[in-house]
């Protein structure tokens, strides 16, 4: 049982003087979103739990192995996300055996085999592929990658509809084995929800809310009606978003769903809608 | 077979709901295999374990059954199992959800038994008034 393991480690953001301290893990054969607006971390976390980036405190672990420059470790960790990281003007043939020569759990042959099902060209130079294509291809490596935990960095960036459904197909045939785990950095919500099983939501470099996806939806709801009801019936719950359409308002609650009430609609919300109305919050404060 | 991802309903209860329908229709004959978690979870783009929990409720039913090192298989007598659920489960599905209607519109006891008169006189297969009668 594999587990990869963020232990007080420091988050720091160049631009602004964010910081803060996170810990967390990430256990084998589960499928983990890690959302978040712009600027919320998620990329940063990418790169620490793949040892892209050194942090300044705290480390990281795979199981009780710190991951930092170590040569048993790194091969199980695979980041998928950053087309710079091949070289431009490399052929796509030579590309995947470039890659086999540095990851000996590369598979060469399942990459050449997804670049077929994504109908992606092999004999020019990557930087002649279209942004969708890149994305494919490092799609490919990552399915290829041999490694355990597979962290993909916004993975649909220009990618049609089809190739997206071709990857779920071999993504989830991969996946079934038990033998990975994914994380999924990414603003496209309601196009990965139904696959995701826990997510963990940042904010400013924050995390504030891990959880699993069965337990967010049974714990949220939406309830509409005549805004006088409503703001009475808010006054004791956790309230994360409230609309107002003329004497309507409908709110976004976390918690438990209540037996039905006199004049009021309950409804579920999909997760999609319910990161929106967490994200949303101004300030920023923990929900967890 | 579709999941509604919008519904109210949880996805595993879909799942299994729509393995019992496929099972009444006779799509999944008793004694024969019905697809793995790994084909439902790529079918649909779920979670493996949303289509594995979906399989263990027919399990706990004695709709399913897995055989090992070869799957899961639809159990003899499954067909009239789901039938008798489907019967239990009528009342609660259907009648309570038409009172409550009833209530909002302010349809009467007396014009609701009326309907359901009317609606076995019209609806049946040979009528030819069937579905326009008001």
């Amino acid at each position: 049982m594999s587990r990869l393991i963020l232990k007080e480690v420091e988050m720091e953001f160049e631009k602004s003087n964010l910081q803060s301290i996170i810990s967390a893990e990430f256990e084998l054969g589960h499928l983990y979103g890690i959302l978040g607006r712009n600027g919320a971390g998620k990329t940063t976390l990418l790169n620490l739990l793949s040892g892209r980036k050194y942090p300044s405190k705290g480390a990281v672990f795979l199981d009780q192995e710190p991951i930092w420059e170590n040569p048993a470790a790194l091969p199980k960790i695979y980041y998928c996300g950053d087309p710079k990281d091949f070289p431009p003007t490399m052929y796509i043939y030579r590309l995947i055996h470039w890659i086999a020569a540095l990851r000996p759990a590369f598979s060469p042959e399942k990459a050449e085999k997804l670049c077929e099902t994504f109908s992606l060209p092999q004999d020019v130079r990557f930087s002649s592929l279209s942004t969708g294509q890149k994305t494919a291809f490092q799609l490919a490596v990552a399915l290829s990658s041999g490694a355990e935990f597979i962290l993909f960095d916004e993975p649909f960036l220009g990618l049609d509809a089809n190739t997206r459904h071709l990857f779920y197909q071999e993504l989830l045939s991969i996946f079934s084995k038990g033998t990975i785990t994914c994380l999924f950095a990414t603003h496209w919500v309601e196009e990965i929800e139904s696959i995701l099983d826990e997510i963990l939501i940042f904010e400013k470099g924050k995390l504030v809310l891990k959880d699993s996806c069965e337990h967010l939806i049974q714990n949220s709801y939406q309830v509409s009606g005549p805004s006088e009801l409503i703001d009475r019936f808010c006054l004791e719950q956790k309230v994360l978003q409230i609309q107002t359409l003329g004497g309507l308002k409908t709110a976004i609650i976390l918690g438990p769903q209540p037996p039905a009430l006199e004049g009021l609609t309950f409804s579920k919300i999909s997760l999609s809608e319910l990161v929106l109305a967490l994200t949303d919050q101004k300030g920023g404060a923990s929900h967890a | 077979m579709e999941i509604h991802f919008e519904s109210e309903k949880p996805i595993y209860l879909q799942i299994a709901e729509q393995l019992e329908e496929a099972i009444l229709s006779g799509a999944f004959p008793e004694e024969t295999q019905i697809p793995s978690t790994t084909e439902i979870s790529i079918t649909f783009k779920i979670n493996p374990a949303t289509a594995l929990k979906g399989i263990n409720l027919l399990v706990d039913a004695d709709i399913i059954y897995k055989k090992r090192g070869l799957g899961m298989f639809v159990k003899a007598g499954a067909k009239n199992r789901i039938l008798e659920q489907h019967k239990q489960a009528f009342y609660q599905t259907y009648i309570v959800t038409l009172l409550s209607e009833a209530k909002t519109l302010k349809i009467s006891k007396a014009k609701l038994l009326d309907m359901i008169e009317r609606g076995y006189e019209y609806e049946s297969p040979d009528s030819e008034r069937s579905r326009n009668g008001i």
